[in-house]
């Protein structure tokens, strides 16, 4: 049966469906010269060898349609999920991807963050009918996109606040020029007032021109091959030295202050090893994985492919930077359990729920029950029911009241969780999952436990 | 308000486009000055990198 993937209704060269559980993407006629010109001039064959994009094969050549069978993303994540610097590369990585396709004869027509993956953490582009012929003079007509995109949300995260990341999730087309120069007014720096002040006065002083004249005067605009690349050269300088502000956040130096003694986290780290090696799940998702230190200790037991949650967003950048030094099969992202990125986009139906884009083997949750049951209010069960719907192994921690950790979340709050004990957290958890296994951490008051989904449990 | 944001970003690109130029004219400018006051060999792969030529790798 064919479906329809949603996200892909835009562009008229073709689009992706799904056959019998199978990812397939048709080429449409009115695409398949820039198609068979990519092949032919070997921009796809130097752009996979660079790992640039994500490879294919055709299964089906008729005279109106192609059909290819694109390689599979193990995880799609979202803009509004990846920290600062996976935004930085995803950036780079569509400027050189268009570069590379200019020096073929073509460039990218679009320049959208929806279409970059990352795999093993590796930018990579994914929409294989991105491309478009090159014409001499003709300026970059996905500048205006790139720079909504990337631009904007990076100069905002970098010179407003790292959170302003989630003006991507509000904004699904990109933050709007005159909003991100309205944000950055104060700041004058040469390359915001090109790229976001000055673009933004251009946009509304033709915001008309374009469509009055139906086009015919974009066609007009010429820019020579050597300040067209000369743009693209300079927008990776300035993105390769954009930073963030030096700025702390509560999560990020968590196992420098946290509570264990070396004796327990030793402890904990030994429990975790021991229940993944009875588990021996291929992929897990670390729930508030902060800078990935448990994540990594999975992938020594065997696990092929992490994806890696925390809210902090300072703590998915460390991960992040962590994992790409080493190579590592950790997917970073940033997610808020108690409001995860939603449905989105039109009918709600083109950028899909965590939970709708796959599923893991194994779900681990260290240290993260008391954030949602007294940080958030949320009832043992209603944990329960969340997890048990994406995940039929469960590695969850036990923190009690006594422990120093939830003392600070008490400490400025009445004490209203009279049902907040190991006892209710067993019960709440057991009308979904059978407790395996229980292993009480060493030097702590914490409990690990090992659970496996009810078999009567429907998700 | 609705903008069609095509049209003005075409026209930003003449003007940053010969900004980028010019910086990039300046560059290999720099350094082909420095080779000659210094005798230093040029790093060719620095000129290339700032030249603008689009090159198979």
């Amino acid at each position: 049966m064919i479906k329809k993937e949603y996200s892909s209704y835009r562009d008229p060269s073709g689009f992706v469906y799904r056959e019998d559980g199978v990812i397939l993407r048709q080429v449409n006629k009115i695409y398949l010269d820039k198609f068979e010109h990519m092949h032919s001039s070997g921009l796809y064959e130097k752009l996979v060898a660079d790992d640039m994009i994500v490879k294919h094969v055709k299964v089906k050549e008729e005279a109106d349609y192609t059909i290819i069978k694109p390689d599979r993303v193990p995880f799609i994540s979202y803009p509004y999920e990846w920290s600062f610097s996976q935004l930085k590369d995803a950036a780079i990585t569509t400027l050189n991807l268009h570069k590379q396709a200019m020096s073929f004869g073509m460039l990218m027509k679009d320049a959208s963050a929806f279409n970059i993956q990352f795999i093993n953490n590796k930018p990579i582009l994914i929409d294989t009918l991105s491309f478009d012929f090159y014409n001499e003079g003709e300026p970059w007509v996905a500048y205006g996109q790139f720079c909504s995109h990337f631009l904007a949300p990076l100069f905002l995260m970098a010179e407003v606040d790292i959170r302003m990341s989630q003006m991507l999730r509000m904004n699904i087309d990109g933050v709007p020029i005159d909003l991100a120069s309205k944000l950055l007014r104060k700041n004058r720096k040469f390359a915001i007032k090109q790229h976001i002040h000055w673009h933004a006065k251009s946009v509304t002083k033709h915001a008309t021109a374009g469509k009055t004249a139906k086009g015919e005067p974009i066609k007009s605009i010429k820019i020579s091959k050597f300040n067209h690349i000369a743009t693209i050269n300079s927008l990776i300088k300035i993105i390769s030295k954009l930073k963030l502000k030096q700025v702390s956040t509560e999560w990020m130096d968590y196992y420098q202050n946290t509570n264990y003694t070396d004796k327990a986290f030793g402890n904990k780290s030994y429990i975790v090893t021991e229940y993944m090696k009875k588990v021996k799940p291929e992929i897990i998702w670390d729930l508030g994985a902060n800078n990935g230190t448990f994540s990594r200790l999975a992938l020594e037991t065997g696990v092929k492919s992490v994806i890696a949650f925390d809210i902090d967003p300072l703590a998915v950048e460390s991960n992040y930077l962590i994992a790409k030094k080493h190579s590592e099969s950790i997917l970073p992202l940033l997610l808020d359990l108690t409001n995860p990125s939603p449905a989105l986009g039109f009918n709600n139906t083109e950028r899909l729920p965590i939970g709708d884009r796959s599923k893991p083997d194994c779900i681990l949750a260290l240290a993260l029950i008391h954030h949602l049951c007294i940080s958030k209010n949320i009832p043992f069960d209603m944990v329960a029911e969340s997890f048990a719907s994406q995940s039929d192994k469960l590695i969850i921690e036990f923190i009690p009241k006594e422990d120093s950790q939830v003392e600070v979340l008490l400490a400025t709050r009445d004490d209203i969780f009279d049902h907040y004990n190991q006892d209710e957290f067993e019960k709440a958890f057991s009308r979904y999952y059978d407790i395996l296994e229980a292993g009480k951490i060493d030097d702590s008051d914490r409990t690990l436990f090992l659970m496996k989904r009810r078999a009567n449990i429907e998700t | 308000m609705y903008l069609d944001p095509n049209f003005g970003s075409m026209i930003i690109q003449l003007i940053i486009g010969v900004i980028a130029a010019a910086g990039a004219y300046l560059m290999i400018a720099r350094q082909q000055v420095m080779a000659v006051l210094f005798k230093k060999k040029l790093n060719q792969d620095k000129i290339a990198k700032n030249s603008c030529e689009v090159k198979h790798d």
